[in-house]
């Protein structure tokens, strides 16, 4: 055979063949060898050759560790295998202590079912706990399971709900799949069988929405057990579901793997038609859920006997009553159960919210009981009439206990009122919701509300956002032309719009935009005065962020000028907050900035509500912290910290927390600030709100950064920056997260050679772009400049490098409160340009100044960065 | 951290790696691989100032460094003893595998230097594979992509380089 060409290009057509070719079965091989021996006869015999030689044949390609690892784990399983062995070999595990994917190191197995071993692991870069499903070795060669184990993973990771077990990263490691996912230490349902019904309802109820939702995203769960219910420890315990070993999603014909032959689940609280094989939908799962609850009740599963008389029976007869075991269970109860236990599915309830509600009032009855007795809550019992009940709920709302106004609302059964009514009920309800921990409940009742009203709410797509920006402008633009009259259906839903679209900027920025338009459309059309001022409010914002100076400006003047016509106070606490944030923004000055926060504040206090209080609190110490008054930033956070964990607002609590973490973390006091962002990691609320993942992980990158470990801080701001852009969270956060990317990875490079940093130019390349967009904003002018002439510099541009930097420095200007952004800049301006060949001397001089500077604002923890970075450059 | 506290958290594994690379040697084996681990830590010396990120990523530069050596020994013992031809050589230029079979140290270099020009992270997988026993996942850290990359990779360049062997000895 002649030697082919080193050509790389047709290397990539070759290993492109070659990967094809080992992923079908050997046997289709020859008949797809001889096409390609027509069609690309220049590749087919090389591609032969690899082929022969693909695969283990001793010789010094085969690694020697990897077969001992692989040898081990076969053992391993053998071992485990082995009846009755279980408890010792666990000591003797050889894969314990592996590190998994040079990351987890496997601790402890913590369980083993038919497809693999679970283990608790560590990882070793996010530095938490985690668990780690590995798929059975023997099982790896069968392409139906490895599929079905990463089906698993795929829809499970779609869900974002803290009642799921979260799933984090799946891979494989030498040849065995795994599974990444949190940790739950709280054991399992199984310890609080035949518990006090009081503890035991709540759970349910949280079980049953879980269940809701996952039947809502089209996926059955299939495999409910007590055992496959997690607890999280605390009080109250709440349940996580975990182990949707055989999910299939919903209407998906050829996505179901596991009903041809084999029978999955165990067989206790499986549904009759289950065992048939019959297609299922979610009354399936609903059949399993009445089984847990007759087993906790009563600590048996429905029909006992031998296993097959167990099988049999559900067929024969129906479930007997849960009263008969337990006389005194809630008779509602036993009747909720034996529907749920049905043979007939059609006699089932549909759905997993109605077991919910139903669950909730039979809770309900029995604090009903108790709340004569011990009068806890007597307003709940008393305010049956809806007029007064809705009043009070507002009144509650205002004063800062939405969870009472929560209650209350949910006391009354509104389903068969008028639509309109209805709605405003709901409307009141989703916004106490979103005050409270229940951040999902409140946006899924608010996003009910508009579908009652004939509104659609839109699904995620990444491609209108530049449109419906676009929108944005038009439809302010044309607000002169709007109508007369005012319909309640659409001041009900213009409402909703707002509320969703302020509430939207923490979650989905896309979506925010949306509701806004939304709600500017109706603002206009109606003719609101306080709605017409908002709307331009919210378009002034929302073109801030997008860094449309001057659009922003127009609308904020048009804003100022209508708000000073309304007496709207709580609508004017929220004017002066925003204007406040776009003056950080976009604004060039700080005093402004601080005098509309603090007009905000004082206003939210004159009207006493907690709430606004609390909000306006907690953005001025985001803008302190961005303009570099740390002690007022501090003094912020503290306060909204304080009242957002009276008034039991966990978003408001965990931004204040994200605030100081910062702060603390340009003062120098890492450890309190890293340790208060790994505990919000390690909490639910990142599932709800994205942004508490995002921001966290950039705290950690930035801390690691200051800390000279300058890799890690590269990985962790790439992951943080890669969050804000998945789930469209406000780009500003993610510039700041670019930019501190940027500077550590041109620290990596000093510190280890440029040609070990993977893509170094490249990566500076795609920042520097960046940089240039977000110019426009104030607080980040000349960044693009100063990126770009770095990224020049390491190219060998010295001359362009140079005219950038000087760019640079006229862009920033001279300030007289110079922010820790100021800071940033000028020392890797100054670091520059001794890369450059500037005399020592001068830059030691300006370096000697801008660490005097950090030293009187407070900064030293930007000072022991730079104290690091001058070691590395020996000046 | 510095080089000699690398060295001294993974002089055991070298040593080992050292090891089995010259397992064929009748007598002198271990003195052998001594002798090469010693080799590493001069080429080493003069990185001295600079940190070098996690053991994973010191065992990466430790497998070039072995594979440099290793080389230039067989080369300098080919221009002294024959003249710089090409007949098969004596046991020390060969990188010994657990099936008992030897592989050229010099072709292995040569097909890994055309693989940099093919395809630039197969040739330092395989490099870090074969001189440095580096596990996928350790790998994956040093050069930064996922696992299932290198796996592919890997996969891709070993049947390169074994159908090239096989090539350049027949």
């Amino acid at each position: 055979m002649t030697p082919a060409p080193d050509d790389p290009a047709r290397y990539r057509q070759l290993m492109s063949l070659f990967d094809r070719a080992i992923e079908m079965p050997i046997a289709d091989r020859p008949i797809w060898l001889a096409r390609i021996q027509s069609e690309e006869p220049s590749l087919a015999d090389e591609l032969a050759q690899l082929l022969i030689h693909d695969g283990t044949c001793n010789d010094v390609f085969d690694s020697h560790g990897e077969r001992l690892e692989i040898g081990l784990a076969n053992a391993c399983d053998v071992l485990a295998r082995a009846p009755g062995g279980n408890e010792d070999i666990s000591n003797a595990d050889p894969l314990l202590n592996l590190d998994l994917g040079g990351r987890y190191r496997l601790e402890q197995r913590i369980g083993a079912g038919g497809m693999g071993q679970v283990y608790r692991a560590f990882d070793r870069i996010e530095e938490r706990v985690v668990a780690i499903k590995l798929l059975r070795p023997e099982l790896a060669g069968d392409e139906r399971q490895v599929e079905r184990f990463r089906r698993e993973f795929r829809a499970v990771s779609r869900l974002m709900h803290p009642g799921c077990i979260t799933m984090f990263a799946e891979g494989s490691h030498l040849g065995r799949r795994y599974i990444v996912m949190e940790y739950v230490h709280g054991g399992s349902l199984e310890r609080l069988s035949q518990g006090r019904p009081t503890e035991l309802l709540p759970i349910l109820i949280t079980l049953a929405n879980t269940l809701d939702y996952v039947h809502e995203n089209r996926i059955l769960h299939r495999d409910l057990k007590p055992a496959n219910i997690l607890l999280v420890p605390g009080e109250p315990l709440r349940p996580k579901l975990a182990d949707f070993g055989i999910v299939h999603l919903g209407d998906d014909e050829a996505g179901r793997l596991t009903d041809t032959g084999a029978i999955l689940g165990s067989i206790d609280f499986m549904a009759p038609e289950q065992i048939e094989g019959k297609p299922l939908d979610s009354r399936c799962d609903l059949y399993s859920f009445g089984g847990i609850i007759y087993w906790l009740w009563t600590g048996s599963p429905p029909f006992s006997g031998t296993p097959l008389q167990r099988l049999r029976a559900r067929f024969e007869s129906e479930a007997p009553s849960l009263r008969i075991r337990v006389p005194h269970a809630p008779p509602r109860l036993d009747a909720l159960v034996a529907r749920l236990l049905r043979r007939n599915r059609s006699e089932r309830p549909d759905r997993a919210r109605d077991v919910a509600r139903e669950l909730e009032k039979i809770l309900a009855e029995l604090h009903g009981v108790r709340m004569t007795n011990f009068e806890e809550k007597p307003l709940v019992v008393t305010l049956r009439d809806p007029t007064s009940c809705e009043l009070a709920a507002e009144a509650l709302l205002g004063s800062g206990k939405p969870r009472d106004a929560v209650t209350l609302l949910r006391s009354h059964d509104i389903s068969s009122w008028p639509v309109l009514i209805r709605a405003r009920w709901l409307r009141k309800l989703g916004i106490a919701l979103l005050r409270t921990s229940e951040l999902t409940d409140g946006l899924s009742t608010l996003e009910r509300v508009l579908t009652l009203l004939g509104d659609e709410v839109p699904q995620r797509q990444n491609s209108r956002r530049r449109r419906m920006f676009a929108n944005l402008s038009c439809l302010a633009a044309r607000s002169i032309f709007g109508g007369a009259g005012q319909e309640a259906e659409d001041v009900e839903r213009a409402i909703i719009h707002r509320e969703l679209a302020v509430i939207h900027r923490w979650i989905d920025i896309e979506r925010a935009v949306y509701h806004q338009v939304a709600f500017a459309r109706l603002a206009f059309r109606l003719n609101i005065k306080t709605f017409r001022t908002e709307a331009y409010l919210g378009i002034a914002f929302m073109c801030s962020l997008r860094a449309w100076s001057r659009t922003a400006t127009r609308y904020y003047r048009k804003t100022l000028a209508l708000a000073r016509e309304t007496s709207d106070t709580s609508g004017l606490v929220r004017y002066a907050i925003v204007l406040g944030g776009i003056e950080t923004s976009i604004g060039h000055d700080n005093r402004t900035a601080m005098a509309h926060f603090d007009e905000g504040l004082r206003l939210a206090k004159s009207i006493g509500d907690v709430f606004l209080t609390t909000f306006a609190s907690s953005m001025r110490g985001w803008a302190a912290t961005l303009l570099s008054y740390p002690e007022q930033a501090k003094n912020d956070f503290q306060r909204a910290s304080d009242a957002a964990i009276e008034l039991d607002i966990p978003w408001l609590r965990d931004d204040a927390a994200c605030g100081s973490s910062l702060v603390d973390l340009l003062q120098g006091n890492f450890e309190s600030a890293t340790s208060r962002v790994r505990s919000l990691l390690a909490s639910d609320i990142r599932l709800a709100l994205p942004l508490f993942e995002a921001l966290p992980t950039e705290i950690l990158g930035v801390e690691a950064l200051l800390s000279g470990r300058y890799r890690d801080a590269v990985i962790l701001l790439e992951r943080a920056r890669t969050h804000y852009l998945t789930h469209n969270l406000y780009r500003g956060w993610g510039t700041f997260a670019k930019l501190m990317h940027s500077e550590a990875l041109v620290c990596w490079a000093e510190e280890v050679g440029a040609r070990n940093v993977p893509d170094f130019l490249q990566r500076l390349r795609a920042n520097a772009k960046m940089g240039q967009r977000m110019s426009r904003l104030w607080v980040f002018r000349g960044w693009g400049a100063l990126l770009t002439g770095v990224e020049k510099a390491r190219r060998g541009n010295e001359k362009a490098a140079r005219r950038l930097f000087d760019r640079a420095l006229a862009e920033r200007g001279p300030v007289d409160h110079p922010s820790f952004m100021d800071h940033f800049f000028k020392i890797r301006i100054a670091l520059e340009r001794l890369h450059l060949g500037d005399s020592k001397d001068s830059i030691t001089r300006i370096l000697d100044q801008i660490n005097a500077n950090l030293e009187v604002d407070g900064f030293l923890g930007i000072r022991r960065s730079l104290e690091r970075l001058r070691n590395l450059h020996q000046v | 951290m510095n080089v000699a506290h690398h060295f001294d958290s993974n002089y055991s594994k070298l040593h080992a790696l050292a090891e089995n690379l010259f397992r064929k040697q009748p007598t002198n084996c271990t003195l052998q691989a001594t002798a090469l681990v010693h080799e590493v830590y001069l080429r080493f010396a003069d990185l001295e100032a600079r940190s070098i990120n996690g053991s994973e990523h010191f065992l990466a530069m430790a497998a070039t460094a072995m594979r440099q050596i290793l080389v230039d020994k067989a080369r300098r013992k080919r221009a002294s003893k024959r003249g710089g031809n090409d007949t098969p050589v004596t046991l020390t230029d060969e990188l010994v595998s657990p099936g008992g079979a030897g592989t050229d140290v010099l072709v292995v270099h040569d097909l890994l230097t055309r693989l940099a020009r093919l395809h630039e992270r197969q040739a330092r997988i395989v490099e870090m594979r074969v001189f440095a026993d580096m596990t996928v996942p350790e790998i994956a850290v040093v050069l930064d992509v996922s696992i299932a990359t290198i796996e592919k990779d890997w996969r891709q360049a070993r049947a390169w380089i074994r159908s090239r062997v096989d090539d350049a000895c027949s």
